[in-house]
């Protein structure tokens, strides 16, 4: 830990000001509370490498003064997994929106989490699409109103933390834009988790969900985190399980893929009599056998 | 000279390792040229399975065989596909109990009991595909026995059983007095040999 | 298939290795493989590997896909030998992904596909492309569209390399005919990929990833190997990741370098921040466009038998030139004035060498697997296009010298 706290504006790009994020947006929040665990951590801006993909969230990487990777849409936790398993002595924090973790990137999120690798994504859910200008994503759930959702949206909502448990995360947790120190607190503990990482932040967007749900204001949208959610096994959510939890899901050890991977370096080095599985020769599958 | 070379059977029967140690043979124990190419696909599930590899004492332009010089076969079905593939007056080295020869074919044949010979030495049939390389490799001297011998060392480190497969497939055609021949055509000219090679 | 036993010396070809601005460097250390100075009877995915491994590359990530699977099986289990890495990823498309990243933390870096899965690639290919990214793909190519056949060869995926992707740009593509060719090719493409911060594709059909044949691996040193130019901008001081360089060239700092920026596919400025400003963007389309195609003379190499006085001229490229290159040769031994010029660049499309290997012919034969993808873009570029004719198989067999010999003889006016 440093003992000395840094203003955020040295974590920044000025020259990349001003942001493009909307009055209200909840992005800036989490982008804050990122930069605070960064600085709590003691990290050295030239240890992380931020990698996104396309939307809202994704600029957050363009903002911040690290190795950053603005990638393709859905795509950026497969651009990480170059960079993690190339160089895995670097930190990997991956800013995703709700297309990019679980539509178009859904198939990268849960492949990266199976193989554990040391990754740390921030999903961004605002259960909208909202640099495309309020489309309906796999985070809005029933009865949302959105600009492909005129009659309101009729598709399930993925429950985001239950994927991730599922797929093989090791470390999951959500929080909100209203539970600041909160999200500080978890998104330190995730940074610092060796595995992958997930931490769903509940994040407004009053420009395209509000307006077309209930004319909702972002301080609405806040206080209904407020109100909506409760800690993962507090009495509170017993008595109203409708509510929203937040909190750590997760939090294990399992061993890393890049850890993993030294052990493949190390039987391939020491020989055949070191390695665990035979070995088929070079251009086996051209003696036959196609798929 | 360059000779075309194709060996048929059926899936699992070692045909592609064959074909393998063959090109293998004359490029790095001989310093030759050779390619080898396969049918490529559901080989391995008991369907017919085939073969090609030409090797030459110089760099090979195209690299399939058209017109055969010989067939190997170890199976009937692959030599009722694959007769035709033999290039007039060319050889034909089967298996005398799984391949029995055809009729009216203008080829020589040569049938060789290769899958018995090794039922009888209580010898793994898996071996039959280096038997009848041993026997090719000593009817026609298309790469000397003992660089066969050699590449075979190599493949399979030292394995006796598949020295010993090869040695049999030798003395099979030793024991059945047929002479050498000789073949293959002309890289420069395209002059095909047929001589008996003594 | 080399010139001197081909009867006729090459002209006009460039050694394998990138334009004499490059820094190159023998190859030694980790680049070495096991098997250097070595000969081998390998089929060509494997002759393919070889060259990739020599040339350095310090990272595969891949899906399997038939007929190029072979490429990602050996990197299994040649890489981490050496201490680098391979990754299976879950597709083509992450595969793709996976190399951009390896590649800005300085690994040269490697996939392999087939046309299936190069379909997948076209979206990383095209941010490879805009963010100026070393890479090398190899595409095995099998019959298409669709699953096609997987087990037969084609050439069916030519114009995809070059127009693939969305949007104004360009790209290297190299191919070969025989597995020591391949070898090369192998390495010039990373050598190209490096020197000129672009992807660059190795093209090649199934016939030749699947055929065993000789192969010697140079001693290290003997092929030119080019090294990633990095900055030499000192920590502390401004370094700007896209301000091209007098030569054409931007130097690299990789990720977890002293160095921080940002790499985007958007139109970006020298920073590589996002920029919609109109002098910026119609600079780098020029830029991202031009580093290429405006090389193409320099870039174009190729093989000629026998082409000083051929009155009728072959111009194919993979497996069927091998085909070409029979029926040239016999034809010569009967004293007909047959020539093949076989390329090995694919794109840039090097038309000057085509329009000048065609000027003195009677008549050109394009010899190819597909429907004509170079036969159109050859007849663009010759003074006579009425003169180019496409002798093609699409059935997934080999072109036989009787094919060619046939199309002869109607182009001779002799009937079948």
């Amino acid at each position: 830990m440093s003992e000395t706290k840094k203003p955020a504006g040295y974590y920044l790009r000025e020259r990349f000001m001003p942001h493009l994020w909307c009055a209200g947006c909840g992005h800036g929040t989490v982008l804050n509370g990122l930069v605070r665990s960064v600085d709590e951590l003691g990290l050295k801006k030239r240890e992380i490498v931020m990698v996104s993909g396309i939307g809202c969230s994704a600029r957050m990487a363009g903002y911040l003064d690290f190795h950053t990777l603005h990638t393709l849409h859905g795509r950026a936790l497969a651009f990480a997994t170059g960079v993690k398993l190339s160089r895995p002595e670097l930190k990997i924090i991956c800013p995703l929106g709700d297309g990019d973790a679980l539509a178009i990137g859904g198939n990268h999120f849960i492949h990266a989490a199976r193989r554990n690798i040391d990754i740390t994504v921030l999903i961004l859910n605002n259960r909208i699409y909202g640099m495309t200008g309020g489309q309906y994503s796999p985070l809005s759930g029933c009865g949302i109103d959105a600009t492909t959702a005129p009659y309101s949206s009729i598709d399930e909502a993925f429950d985001a933390v239950r994927l991730a448990t599922a797929s093989g995360a090791t470390f999951v947790a959500r929080t909100t834009t209203f539970h600041v120190h909160q999200m500080q607190q978890i998104l330190t503990q995730a940074i610092q988790h060796k595995g992958f990482s997930v931490v769903e932040v509940l994040s407004q967007c009053p420009t395209h969900f509000g307006r077309k749900n209930g004319g909702l204001e972002a301080v609405d949208m806040l206080k209904g985190y407020q109100q909506n959610t409760a800690p993962v096994g507090s009495k509170k959510l017993e008595n109203s399980p409708d509510l929203i939890p937040v909190g750590v899901f997760v939090d294990e050890e399992r061993a890393e893929y890049c850890d993993r991977y030294q052990g493949v370096i190390d039987r391939a080095q020491g020989g055949a009599a070191a390695r665990t599985a035979p070995v088929g020769q070079g251009g086996a599958a051209a003696q036959g056998g196609a798929p | 000279m360059i000779w075309k070379i194709v060996i048929g059977g059926v899936g699992g029967q070692g045909i592609i390792t064959a074909g393998i140690i063959l090109a293998e043979t004359a490029v790095i124990q001989e310093g030759r040229f050779a390619v080898q190419s396969q049918t490529y696909g559901a080989a391995m599930r008991g369907g017919l399975t085939r073969t090609d590899v030409i090797i030459s004492d110089e760099e090979i332009i195209y690299p399939k065989v058209d017109q055969a010089h010989m067939l190997a076969c170890l199976h009937r079905k692959a030599l009722s596909a694959y007769h035709k593939m033999i290039r007039p007056g060319g050889l034909l080295v089967t298996d005398r109990d799984e391949a029995p020869a055809l009729k009216r074919l203008d080829c020589r044949q040569y049938e060789f009991p290769f899958s018995a010979a090794l039922r009888e030495q209580s010898a793994s049939i898996r071996n039959v595909n280096l038997c009848i390389l041993g026997a090719v490799a000593h009817l026609t001297g298309v790469v000397q026995m003992a660089h066969l011998e050699d590449a075979i060392r190599v493949r399979y480190s030292g394995n006796e059983d598949a020295l010993a497969a090869v040695k049999l497939g030798q003395e099979l055609v030793v024991d059945s007095g047929f002479r050498a021949v000789h073949l293959g055509e002309d890289g420069r000219t395209g002059r095909h040999a047929t001589s008996a090679r003594e | 298939m080399s010139n001197a036993t081909a009867g006729s010396p090459a002209s006009g070809t460039t050694p394998a290795s990138g334009p004499a601005t490059t820094g190159t460097t023998p190859a030694s250390g980790p680049a070495t493989t096991g098997t250097t100075g070595r000969t081998l009877c390998v089929p060509g995915n494997e002759a393919c590997a070889e060259g990739a491994l020599y040339a350095g590359v310090g990272f595969f990530a891949g899906y399997p896909i038939t007929p190029s699977s072979e490429i990602a099986e050996i990197m299994s289990r040649r890489l981490p030998e050496r201490g680098n890495r391979f990754i299976q990823m879950e597709d083509e498309i992450s595969s793709l992904c996976a190399i951009v990243g390896a590649s800005l933390t300085g690994s040269k870096v490697m996939t392999a596909t087939s046309g299936p899965g190069f379909s997948l690639m076209q979206e990383a290919l095209g941010y490879g492309i805009m963010a100026e990214i070393p890479l090398v793909i190899v595409d095995v190519m099998r019959g298409g569209p669709s699953t096609g056949m997987p087990t037969q060869g084609s050439q069916g995926d030519v114009n995809q390399v070059r127009w693939g992707t969305h949007g104004d740009h360009s790209i290297i593509a190299l191919t070969a005919s025989t597995n020591q060719t391949l070898f090369e090719t192998t390495v010039r493409a990373f050598n190209l990929a490096e020197t000129y911060r672009t992807p660059v594709v190795v093209l090649y059909d199934e016939m030749l990833g699947h055929l065993r044949e000789r192969l010697s691996i140079p001693e290290p040193g003997e092929l030119p190997l080019v090294e990633r130019l990095r900055t030499g901008v000192p920590e502390g001081v401004d370094y700007h990741p896209y301000l091209i360089r007098d030569d054409g060239r931007l130097p690299m700092s990789d990720f977890g370098g002293v160095h921080r920026y940002n790499v985007t596919g958007l139109y970006h400025d020298m920073w590589g921040f996002p920029s919609t400003d109109p002098h910026t963007v119609d600079d780098l389309a020029h830029h991202i466009y031009d580093k290429i195609e405006l090389r193409a003379d320099e870039l174009a190499q190729a093989q000629e038998f026998y082409m000083e006085d051929a009155e009728i001229v072959f111009i194919s490229y993979g497996s069927p030139a091998r085909t070409a290159h029979q029926v040239v040769h016999q034809a010569r031994m009967n004293g007909q004035r047959l020539g093949l010029l076989e390329l090995q660049t694919i794109w840039p499309f090097p038309a000057r060498m085509v329009r000048d290997a065609c000027r003195k012919a009677r008549a050109t034969i394009v010899v190819e697997m597909n429907m004509g993808q170079m036969y159109y873009h050859i007849r663009n570029a010759v003074e006579n296009p009425r003169s180019v004719f496409l002798s093609n198989r699409v059935d997934g067999r080999f072109i036989t010298p009787k094919d060619l010999r046939r199309v002869l003889r109607i182009v001779e006016g002799q009937g079948e």
